[in-house]
């Protein structure tokens, strides 16, 4: 096992290099991140010269990936600001890199924030992140299973068409009308017939004190649209699984021990009947981390999935780049941890 | 009870339990709510980001301001300096110098009193591009000097005639200098700061910066060190939150329920949503960005563009106060000039080209563009007239009134192909081919901002000969192609002449010009929206808005609550 696990992270590190390289040059193949700001009347040559050797967006791209790798402070860059005095000879400033670059853990500026370090924005905005997305997993989890062990135990049944029905309804609706229906119902609708209502967007009331009470009152509504559509398909994976296993041998056996049905169904048919769901489980985790991009944006929630559609608007290669490669390393080592939780649970699974 | 009877109770039990934690947030009336579009990521007073700056009118003073109506008042120092007060005056090498007096007795928000000292170190970093990150625009080129003449006194010398002293290149006094200096004389830069990420904020205005809840609001509070001088009106609400929220829609809906008090700067599409919101007044403030049509005249579009007629054919063919009424808003005019209409000169001198269909067929047919085809569009020399007509993709005002150019052009038998595309395509300098640049179009839509305090066009990139793009000249942004020897003369006598009178009639003078290029035809000012909780404020009080880019709450403590 413990071979396995070496060779899985070795294997790991040209791909991490590789993802690294592709997402580099992808993003600076969609364009110059500061091509408006030269629309902007207002700018001078100085200003955008140095804004723009701030970010190193002069450097050769070979150069400008290098840096992101290993830094910028042995490295002293001559800017041109031009003729600011209109003496016929450009002004040359002399200014010294200070990055370290992404090898000596600095992620690097974010120019989507206005030069913040991407990891203190990462640092900002991933506990929020993950407070929402751990939520949506914990309610997903819950409601998925209930409603799939309940839908395989009452086949064909009112009941299970129902919940069939339902499930077929939430995955065929886009999240952002699911999100925008909840707000319009629970938040504007009840408002307008007078009822206590759920807060419309954000994580803490305007007027409040910021206590937990009301993150959780703000978490509701983006937690409850992020988690309707993964309860439709977990439902689906679990009334399916658990009616493979509840006709197999060993169950028919469990149950002819005389064992208690409750004891049939949790201990012995749900335990193999969740072995394909901790794979989904597993593999959805990484995808925490980035956040929900369409949902927190729509509740304006301060989270990972907002700041990448900044940087996305903006270009900014950092941010992106940081956050690719973290959910690149989630997922390995996620794929890498399912893989062991599956073999605790299945003891005929071994790695060699 | 059978299991789904429980299921269902049991669902039942969680919706109530939600509903039980459904209980709305208790008003606050000490609180006001604001909206804001866009969180800034930095507080550099001094940055680009325009939600950033919007927030200087809360805790961040400068020496004036202007109002509604564009005329300037005084903050920080007694009097504004004029070239009529004195305070302003020319060198005998020609060049300006304006003396700035500081209001006696002014405090910062940790009751350390402001001086000149303040305003230097504010100079010290404009002139210095290694102390960080500012917009310093044309400072560092054409400010000589800085001398301090005693706590309360210094005078700024220019390098030049300077009549833009009050709008452009001013003493910033907005940072402390007991806080900041310290910091870049220990060899670090402004931007890292943790003042700039919102700590031990200290800066001068009504209110003081308390905390950041970095992605969801601002909490600002009453300031203290506020309300000691007459002019220093205390504001009526103990606290201001500037809520972020970027969906429009999301924007609505917390107007609606209460969670925001004021929303501002929203579409003009959701104009009538919020009006039908109970307890809202919605007004606007003229904006100063003005989109237009832009016509290449470079010889590198239509053939028929070559022939001013034709143009003034293709105006006269659209019915632009319609339009702007429509589209835009109630009231809304259509500019005649690019410049700030207080500069414009007489209607006799520039008048608008008014719509008149019979006119511009006239004029085309004049011009020998008919259509000898009988396939709708005019034609001349085997040549249809048909014109690639772009504008920015993402904004629904601009495709809306693309659609409606076009059906007014075909009326007249001009046809266009509508082209929107990304802002980054469009106005991307010469060297990365971009449309504009390159002159590769023939109509397009958008917005160049102009100084709406300064005649002064500033031409030499963007509208003067010096500006037409080629492989020799590749930053010159001027793709349109109006050239013109006068115009660019006039232009740099305005940007050098301090007396106003002499001034405003050679900046008229420019326009004119301009006008004749025939190359600009504005469609409408955008305008500010402003949308009030009538049951929070009286939204009577809180009409003086400024209509600059950066100075929407520069009367805020003169807000009061409703009833």
């Amino acid at each position: 096992m413990t071979q396995y696990i070496i060779r899985r992270i070795l294997q790991a590190i040209p791909l991490l290099i590789l993802i690294t390289i592709f997402v580099f040059f992808l993003i600076k193949a969609a364009g110059d991140p500061q091509l408006e700001s030269t629309f902007n009347p207002n700018a001078t040559e100085r200003d955008i010269a140095l804004e723009r050797a701030r970010f190193g967006l002069d450097d050769p791209l070979p150069i400008q990936f290098m840096i992101w790798l290993i830094g910028d402070d042995w490295y002293t860059r001559e800017i041109n600001v031009g003729d600011n005095d209109d003496d016929g000879e450009d002004e040359i400033i002399e200014r010294s890199g200070t990055r370290e670059g992404i090898l000596r853990g600095d992620l690097g500026i974010a120019l989507s924030q206005d030069g913040k370090l991407v990891s203190t924005v990462i640092g900002e905005k991933l506990p929020n992140t993950l407070l929402l997305g751990s939520a949506s997993l914990t309610l997903t989890i819950i409601v998925s299973f209930t409603l799939g062990i309940f839908a395989a135990l009452n086949q064909y049944t009112i009941a299970d068409n129902m919940i069939t029905g339902f499930a077929f309804f939430t995955f065929s609706v886009p999240v952002f009308l699911i999100a925008l229906i909840l707000v319009q119902i629970f938040a504007v609708q009840f408002f307008r017939w007078g009822l206590p209502h759920l807060p419309v967007q954000g994580m803490y009331d305007a007027r409040g004190d910021g206590s937990f009470d009301e993150v959780l009152r703000h978490l509701i509504l983006p937690t409850l649209s992020l988690s309707l559509i993964s309860i439709a398909s977990y439902s689906r994976y679990i009334r399916s699984t658990m009616l493979e296993v509840i006709n197999t041998d060993y169950v028919r056996t469990a149950r002819s021990k005389g064992l208690a049905e409750r004891r049939v169904l949790y201990l012995h048919a749900l335990k193999n009947a969740s072995l394909p769901i901790v794979t989904l489980i597993g593999l959805n985790i990484p995808f925490i981390l980035s956040g929900a991009v369409i949902t927190e944006t729509v509740f304006q929630w301060p989270g990972m999935g907002t700041t990448f559609i900044r940087a996305l608007n903006e270009l900014d290669q950092a941010t992106i780049s940081a956050i690719v490669l973290m959910i690149a390393v989630a997922v390995v080592v996620f794929q890498l941890l399912t893989d062991i939780v599956y073999a605790m649970l299945d003891p005929r699974i071994r790695y060699s | 009870m059978n299991r789904f009877t429980r299921l269902v109770a049991l669902l039942g039990v969680l919706v109530m339990m939600m509903s039980i934690a459904l209980t709305t947030a208790a008003q606050d009336e000490d609180t006001l709510v604001i909206a804001w579009e866009q969180e800034p990521s930095q507080l550099n007073p001094v940055a680009s980001e325009s939600f950033a700056s919007l927030m200087d009118g809360f805790f961040a003073r400068g020496a004036w301001n202007w109002d509604r109506n564009n005329d300037i008042f005084p903050i920080m120092v007694s009097e504004v300096p004029t070239i009529e007060n004195g305070l302003a005056r020319t060198l005998d090498n020609g060049n300006t110098q304006v003396e700035y007096v500081l209001n006696e007795g002014m405090l910062w928000s940790d009751g350390e009193a402001i001086t000149s000292d303040d305003c230097l170190f504010g100079h010290e970093l404009l002139m210095d591009p290694e102390t960080g990150t500012l917009q310093r625009g044309v400072y560092p080129d054409v400010v000589e000097s800085f001398e301090v003449i005693d706590d309360l006194t210094f005078v700024m010398t220019y390098n030049q005639p300077f009549p833009d002293f009050q709008s452009s290149a001013t003493a910033m006094c907005m940072l402390p200098a007991h806080q900041l200096r310290p910091w870049i004389e220990g060899g670090d830069i402004l931007d890292n700061h943790p003042r700039f990420s919102g700590e031990d904020v200290v800066g001068y205005g009504p209110y003081i910066f308390e905390e950041w809840r970095v992605g969801d609001s601002v909490q600002l509070v009453r300031n203290p060190n506020w309300g000691a001088n007459e002019w220093e009106v205390s504001p009526a609400w103990d606290r201001v939150v500037l809520r972020f929220i970027t969906e429009s829609a999301q924007m609505q809906n917390a107007f609606e329920v209460g969670d925001v008090d004021v929303a501002f700067n929203f579409s003009d599409d959701l104009v009538d949503g919020y009006s039908e919101i109970a307890n809202s007044e919605v007004f606007s403030t003229p904006g100063v960005f003005g989109d237009a049509i832009w016509v290449n005249v470079s010889g590198n579009a239509h053939p028929a563009l070559s022939d001013g007629n034709v143009i003034r054919a293709l105006i006269h063919a659209v019915d632009r106060a319609t339009l702007a009424e429509a589209l835009v808003g109630p009231g809304t005019e259509v500019p005649r000039g690019w410049y700030a209409s207080q500069f414009w000169p007489s209607e006799e001198d520039m008048p608008l080209i008014e719509y008149n269909v019979d006119e511009a067929v006239r004029l085309l047919d004049e011009a020998g563009w008919v259509d000898t085809n009988d396939d709708g569009v005019r034609d001349k020399d085997g040549v249809e007239m048909i014109l690639r007509f772009y504008t920015t993709s993402g904004r629904q005002i601009r495709e809306d009134y693309q659609v409606f150019i076009q059906d007014y052009l075909s009326e007249v038998g001009v046809a266009t192909q509508l082209l929107p595309i990304p802002s980054g395509t469009l106005f991307a300098v010469f060297n990365q081919r971009g449309i504009l640049s390159t002159s590769d179009f023939d109509l397009a839509l958008f917005a160049l901002s102009t100084d709406p305090l300064s005649p002064f066009a500033d031409a030499e990139v963007w509208i003067g000969c010096d500006g037409i793009p080629s492989t020799e000249n590749p930053s010159g942004r001027n793709g349109w192609g109006f050239c013109s020897e006068e115009f660019d003369a006039l232009d740099l006598q305005v940007g050098q002449t301090v007396d106003p009178a002499e001034r405003l009639a050679l900046a008229q003078q420019a326009q004119v010009e301009f006008f004749n290029g025939n190359f600009w035809h504005g469609l409408y000012l955008r305008p500010t929206w402003y949308a009030f909780n009538t049951s929070v404020v009286d939204a009577s009080t809180a009409q003086n808005l400024g209509t600059l880019s950066g100075n929407y709450f520069f009367d805020i403590e003169n807000w009061q609550p409703a009833g």
